[in-house]
């Protein structure tokens, strides 16, 4: 299990290589469709359901945009075991780990699913790059390839989403399948990875050349990249402790809170049936919110966002990828995403947990260990 | 109608924890239980500890729930200061005397109030303290003492003593003192006799040389106990006795009156060492500047989870082991400091320390009243396969009594004891009705009606708290009807009035403001039911412990007071009737193991009346002990074995499975049903309960060139050339033995517990045979525990010589020109030991079956990291699984001696037993309900639940909709499932999520 080979690229056409191969993949049956991004003739750069080989044209894999974490969608239509479909999933690394902790959380069925990964430099929100995806097809596709190719300018590209900034994990943590582009020269070749039997089997479809390792550049390249981000996170993270550290400018943080819930609504690992929030248990009655405005004089309205907020922190922070979704999705423009790679990655720093690491880890709260948190209350 | 041939009554003699496990687990079936204290309250030597090893529990913490049922249970009678004076008749009809001295305090009245404690003049050393503290005349044993009403010591009490005073008397509002009680005696008539008196501690005066009392700052083990002790003398800052320092250099000095023939105490005690671990580590947590050192002959740390224990000790809490015996303890006078004077390897040294702690054995108790066979050690002589039976028939011995032992064997002995007690005695007849059924008045759609009752408990509220200010506080609040305040709450009288303000008032909902529910909820809820109120319409708030006895101002308390009724308030108001869920039980058992331990558990309840279904893997039964020929006692177990089986096959009530395979196990305690596969078909079996007594095996060792010569043996093949073909032995001159082979280390990093005991029996054999053979016995630690010592002490005498070595220099064996070599570098006199035997022998412990982990899962149950089975707890529930319904016996909890083994399997017998001897489960009414529309079966809560009680299943077939559900049977509403749903689906009923919003919501919010 796990064989490692390059997969070569045709005509400097890295995008419309991986298309030949997904097709070959649906045509011999192996996923019976793909989720994967695309963008439609109009522009509109979205996550789609493949199966017809004929629309191959629309399909962008290695597109750096990213509107929404495809895992919640994975979570949505694949949660019970399929009786024959298998779905192959072409995703970002941050959206396979969250993929991970919804398996954890029996949320997605595996059975059901070709964990396909791919290296992620980064990405942009689609309104960024609103010129770049309406020009046409061949001029996008060169885009990305230049993009693909950019080596260090994605590492200083400021309009990359603020998540991507100081993500440190450009590459795919599980999967059957990993497709590979940083540090290969992807106008030549691709990196092709398996790390199942059904990894095997897929791979096994396909020409590709095997190599014993990853080829030494590739890692060069690798942990210069990650180092970059990581020197990029601290200093994110030292603004963020700035500006939020402390009741008073936690409280500031929020303060623009308009209470409208997209943050929880696009977290892939926010799993619940209906939010607490969302509930009645929370509403008061008129009297009830009068009396309140009493004991205080005034109270800011609408209510309990503060509270939303740290409970959501309290319940997301063990399983959270850090893929910043919700903070794209703010229309207060709260700085969420800083503050969730801060928060997320101390507190499963503290369980020696990270989160889509692995499918084996057991969730942090589920387990019980005598020696943990002996700092706390003791000494 | 003719007399019952039967009494429905036992006698348990000693309230330790033995008793009180004896005495609970014989009045969960029906029995009725007199509990005979000769102290004023139970508890016995295990309230006095701090923690226990190994999990380093709170002894207090896990032992005063126990006390607490016992002393609440209806079947058990407690008869605190009480002695038995004489036993007569014959099992099952036994009359017991018992004398009942005066405590000079009405316990009907008395409220536990602590009023009178105050106010007594005489100040006496406090022997519970170990005398480093003091207590009044009138005193209670220890704070949590049940029972709690204390006791007046008539040698010191000036009433008693001069005739003046008084002041007791005079505080006590509830007029509970009665200085001319008379010690009494009185006859009962019982069916079985349990003696659990316990051991003495040994006393520290045997060896003037250690200067305990002389020396102010060497003290007992158990009294250093008191010191770790948070409600003990220091409030639990370790400080020396002498000059109230912290003491930094602390030794521990290990078989102080043990293993030790010039005291006349032989034998080993079995507790210490771990006992003296434990109070270094927890030392050092106190105050980690403490180097804790511990002087030892052997570490015995031959039970589950100890050596890592040890191993802990070492690294974590750099606890110092130096194998030396201590001479002698001199004082330095300038400044209190301790010299223990020692030898160890290097000779003669000196070592100062600050405080020293005498690690005191266990020694016998005396039986008073009674004649029971004792040997040398005065310890009572048992029988191998009725470990818990005196030669006294009728009467069974639980715990430390019967040989020295600590709390986990105990508790064993005590359910082995309880099980025994059962087949001479019938439960009683069932009480008309538990509960009158109909007569409950029916809240639902009535507006909440709420009586306040705010307790002044004499002056230990009402001496901070106003008291009457609180009351009409509480009328102010929404839905309180009637408010009043009462002396003592508690108290008989009170109790009747708050019945009848319930029925003059039509309340609906009861709030007493008092004292912590823990002691006093059942009893207010008891007096809700007689009142035709469902127990569950009412809420306590604590005014006194987490008030009155920590606020001292007054103002402060009584708005403290007043928001505690107001939050008790606003959480009974919307509380809805409970009622317990009751299921039935199937009246048969299923024993999984045919070994010595399943026997032993099927015969034990087999004679209780119960079927029980025997299933066995293998075509024979008797397991591993159909390798073992002899005890070291010199018993023969092969002839034992054969009467076991024999007796087993002609019981009617047990069937035999032999060849079978458990293929599944559906449902819970109570009932469950189970398929059999035997000769090539599916039986399916219903039953109540399971035993597991699956056993383990001997390990076969792949170290020391074992397999590869015809001359090393291990212990078990040399055993059996010993019962064959002892003719063998003869022609030998040298033999060597190497202990704890591939054990304590590695993969296997614990002490398989037999092993020393078998190489010392096995070399005593060959020396009977041919006793100018050498016999090398090379070993880590030898932990002959307990009466076994006496064995050991025989090896030495017999010539065997014993060679210590360390886990980092191994004694090395190959084959040179032939002939076996060992070599070993000898740790005393540093030198090359080099050995020519004619056989090696190696000893190389036991390990469980690797297949136990299938039977773990289909029965819920959990391994241990070394894959023996987990009990529920290491301390108190030592045959119990979390699982309810679930019991363990035998090996594959751990490595055992046979009598051991028999009485693990009684243990779980019995415990089983008063599972079968409901007609019904009742299940807790306080239980986690999941709203399966918020539910989103993430599985966090069935990962998370120690009792296996919740599980994500499909609840829709057509939806194929997931969600958790709760089984009834197995949830014991901890709520962890409740605490860890993000959802917020479940909640726990009785304590509603929403309830304690509103109690939450009455504090903060909405005034």
């Amino acid at each position: 299990m796990g064989k490692i080979g390059l997969l070569p690229v045709k005509d400097n056409r890295p995008i419309q290589t991986l298309r030949e191969l997904f097709v070959r993949w649906l045509e011999s049956g192996r996923v019976s469709a793909l989720l994967v991004p695309a963008v439609s003739p109009a522009g509109i750069a979205a996550p789609v359901l493949w199966s017809d080989p004929e629309k191959a044209s629309q399909i962008y894999p290695l597109l750096p945009v990213m509107g929404i974490n495809s895992a919640g969608v994975v979570a949505e239509i694949a949660a019970d075991k399929a009786e024959g479909s298998r779905l192959g999933v072409v995703l970002r690394p941050c959206e396979l780990r969250a993929v991970v902790e919804l398996i954890k959380l029996q949320q997605i069925a595996r059975d059901n699913l070709v964990l396909i990964g791919v290296d992620c430099a980064g990405t942009y929100k689609p309104t960024t790059l609103v010129n770049e995806l309406k020009s046409d097809a061949g001029e996008l596709e060169n885009w990305i390839t230049g993009f693909l190719t950019a080596q260090d300018r994605y590492l200083k590209d400021e309009r990359l989403r603020r998540a991507c900034q100081l993500c440190e994990f450009p590459v795919p943590l599980v999967y059957d399948v990993a497709l590979g582009f940083l540090g290969v020269n992807p106008k030549e070749q691709l990196l092709i990875q398996s790390a199942s039997e059904l990894g095997d089997m897929l791979l096994s479809e396909v020409n590709i050349s095997p190599v014993a390792a990853v080829p030494a550049e590739r890692q060069v390249y690798l942990d210069h990249f990650i180092q970059n981000r990581q020197e990029q996170a601290v200093r994110m993270i030292a603004d963020f402790d700035r500006t939020a550290l402390g009741p008073e400018k936690l409280v500031r943080y929020f303060a623009h809170c308009i209470n409208c819930h997209n943050c929880m609504k696009v977290c892939p690992v926010c799993y619940c049936r209906e939010c607490f929030f969302d509930s009645e248990v929370l509403k008061r009655d008129l009297d009830g919110y009068i009396r309140v405005s009493r004991r205080k004089g005034l109270n800011r309205m609408p209510a309990d966002t503060l509270l939303f907020h740290l409970t959501r922190m309290n319940h997301m922070m063990t399983s959270c990828v850090q893929c910043g979704i919700c903070e794209d999705s703010c229309p207060a423009g709260i700085g969420l995403s800083v503050m969730f790679r801060k928060v997320s990655r101390e507190a499963q720093a503290a369980f020696e947990y990270l989160s889509g690491r692995s499918l084996e880890e057991p969730l942090p709260l589920t387990t019980f260990r005598e020696d943990e948190f002996r700092q706390i209350g003791e000494d | 109608m003719s007399e019952p041939k039967f009494s429905d009554r036992v006698l348990v003699i000693g309230g330790g924890i033995g008793g009180v496990q004896a005495a609970l687990d014989l009045a969960d079936t029906g029995r009725k239980v007199y509990l005979v204290e000769s102290a004023p309250a139970i508890g016995g030597y295990m309230a006095m500890l701090d923690k226990t090893f190994p999990t380093n529990d709170c002894s207090m913490c896990i032992l005063s729930p126990k006390l607490v049922s016992c002393a609440r249970h209806p079947n058990v009678e407690l008869m605190t200061l009480s002695q038995l004076v004489t036993i007569s008749g014959e099992p099952g009809r036994f009359r017991v005397r018992i004398v009942r001295h005066a405590r000079s305090v009405d316990l009907s009245r008395c409220t536990g109030c602590g009023d009178c404690l105050e106010k007594c003049p005489v100040k006496v050393p406090n022997e519970f303290e170990g005398g480093l503290a003091q207590r009044r005349a009138i005193y209670r044993l220890y704070a949590q003492a049940v029972p709690n009403a204390p006791v007046i010591d008539r040698r010191f009490c000036l009433k008693f003593t001069k005739d003046r005073c008084g002041n007791c008397a005079r505080v006590c509002k509830a007029g509970a003192i009665d200085y001319s009680q008379q010690d009494e005696e009185i006859e009962l008539e019982v069916g079985a006799v349990i003696n659990a008196s316990g051991s003495v501690i040994v006393d520290p005066q045997l060896r003037k040389e250690f200067g305990h009392r002389r020396l102010a700052n060497v003290v007992t083990a158990l009294e250093f106990e008191r010191i770790l002790s948070a409600s003990g003398p220091y409030s639990g800052h370790v400080l020396r006795p002498g000059d109230g320092k912290e003491p930094k250099r602390i030794a521990w000095v290990q078989c102080f009156g043990s293993r030790d023939e010039s005291i006349d105490h032989g034998y080993c005690s079995s507790v210490c060492c771990m006992y003296a671990v434990k109070e270094a580590v927890i030392a050092r947590e106190h105050n980690p500047a403490i180097e804790p050192t511990i002087f030892y002959m052997d570490i015995r740390a031959y039970g589950k989870e100890f050596d890592r224990y040890i191993e802990r000790a070492q690294k974590q809490y750099r606890v110092r082991f130096v194998q030396a015996r201590v001479a002698e303890i001199l004082e330095q006078k300038e400044n209190g400091g301790l010299i223990v004077r020692y030898a160890d390897n290097g000779g003669q040294r000196s070592e100062l320390f600050d405080l020293v702690v005498l690690s005191c054995g266990l020694s016998a108790r005396e039986f008073t009243g009674m004649t029971v066979k004792v040997d040398s050690t005065g310890f009572p002589v048992t029988r191998l396969t009725e470990p818990v039976s005196s030669s006294s028939a009728g009467v069974f011995l639980a715990g430390s009594c019967a040989v020295p032992v600590a709390i986990p064997e105990t508790v064993m002995a005590a359910s082995a004891a309880a099980l025994k007690a059962m087949t001479l005695t019938v439960p009683a007849a069932k009480a008309v009705s538990e509960e009158q059924g109909g007569s409950e008045l029916d809240v639902a759609g009535a507006a909440p009606r709420i009586g306040v009752f705010v307790c002044n408990c004499g002056i230990n509220i009402g001496g901070v708290v106003r008291v009457p200010e609180v009351v009409e506080y509480a009328r102010t609040l929404p839905g309180v009807v009637y408010a009043e305040e009462n002396l003592y709450s508690c108290s008989a009288d009170t109790l009747t009035k708050l019945k009848q303000r319930v029925r003059d008032y039509n309340l609906n909902r009861v709030v007493v403001a008092s004292c912590s529910p823990r002691t006093h909820e059942p009893l207010f809820q008891q007096t809700l039911a007689e009142a035709g109120l469902n127990p569950h319409l009412f809420a306590m708030a604590n005014i006194r412990d987490q008030c009155s006895w920590v606020h001292p101002d007054r103002d402060r308390a009584t708005e403290k007071a007043k928001d505690l009724v107001k939050m008790a308030v606003a959480r009974v108001r919307r509380q809805l009737p409970l009622k317990p869920v009751k299921l039935p039980v199937t009246r048969a058992a299923l024993v999984v193991g045919g070994g010595i331990s399943g026997m032993a558990a099927a015969l034990a309840l087999a004679d209780t009346g119960v079927d029980v279904c025997l299933v066995e893997r293998e075509p024979v039964l008797g397991g591993m002990a159909r390798r073992i020929y002899e005890t070291i006692e010199g018993e023969d177990v092969q002839r034992l074995l054969a009467e076991m089986v024999a007796q087993i096959k002609s019981h009617p009530r047990i069937r035999i499975f032999t060849e079978a395979e458990i293929r599944r196990i559906n449902g819970f305690v109570g009932s469950f049903e189970t398929t059999v596969a035997v000769a090539g078909r599916e039986e399916i079996v219903r039953h109540g309960v399971v035993i597991v007594a699956t056993g383990a095996q001997y390990r076969q060792p792949d170290e020391y060139l074992y397999g590869q010569d015809p001359r090393i043996h291990t212990q078990q093949e040399l055993e059996e050339i010993v019962a064959r073909q002892p003719e063998e032995l003869k022609r030998l001159d040298t033999v060597v033995m190497i202990q704890c082979v591939g054990s304590r280390e590695g993969e296997h990093n614990y002490c398989s517990r037999v092993c020393c005991t078998e190489a010392v029996k096995n070399a005593l054999a060959i020396k009977r045979i041919n006793p100018d053979c050498d016999i090398y016995i090379l070993y880590r630690d030898i932990r002959t525990y307990g009466t076994l010592e006496r064995y050991y002490r025989q090896a030495r005498e017999a010539g065997v010589i014993f060679v210590r070595y360390e886990e980092t220099d191994k004694p090395q064996v190959k084959v040179s020109e032939g002939k076996l070599q060992v070599e070993l570098l000898e740790p005393v006199l540093k030198m090359l030991l080099r050995l020519q035997p004619d056989w090696l022998i190696l000893s190389s412990g036991v390990t469980p079956y690797a297949d136990a982990s299938i039977l773990g899962q289909l029965l819920k149950v959990p391994l241990q990291q070394d894959g023996f089975f987990l009990e529920a707890h290491a301390k108190l529930r030592p045959v119990d699984f979390a699982t309810e319904g679930v019991f363990v016996a035998g090996m594959c909890r751990y490595p055992k001696f046979i009598p051991e083994a028999v009485a693990s399997a009684q243990a779980a017998a019995g415990r089983a037993a008063t599972v079968l001897a409901r007609e019904y489960i009742e299940a807790e009414p306080y239980q986690a309900v999941v709203n399966p529309e918020r539910c989103s079966a993430c599985g966090m809560c069935e990962k998370l639940c120690a009792y296996r009680a919740i599980e994500v299943q499909v609840i829709d077939e057509r939806s194929g909709r997931r969600a958790a559900v709760v089984n009834q049977a197995m949830c014991k509403g901890c709520g962890a499932c409740a605490a860890n749903c993000r959802s917020a689906a479940i909640d726990i009923r009785g304590f509603v999520a929403e309830n304690i919003s509103r109690e939450l919501a009455a504090l903060f919010a909405e005034d």
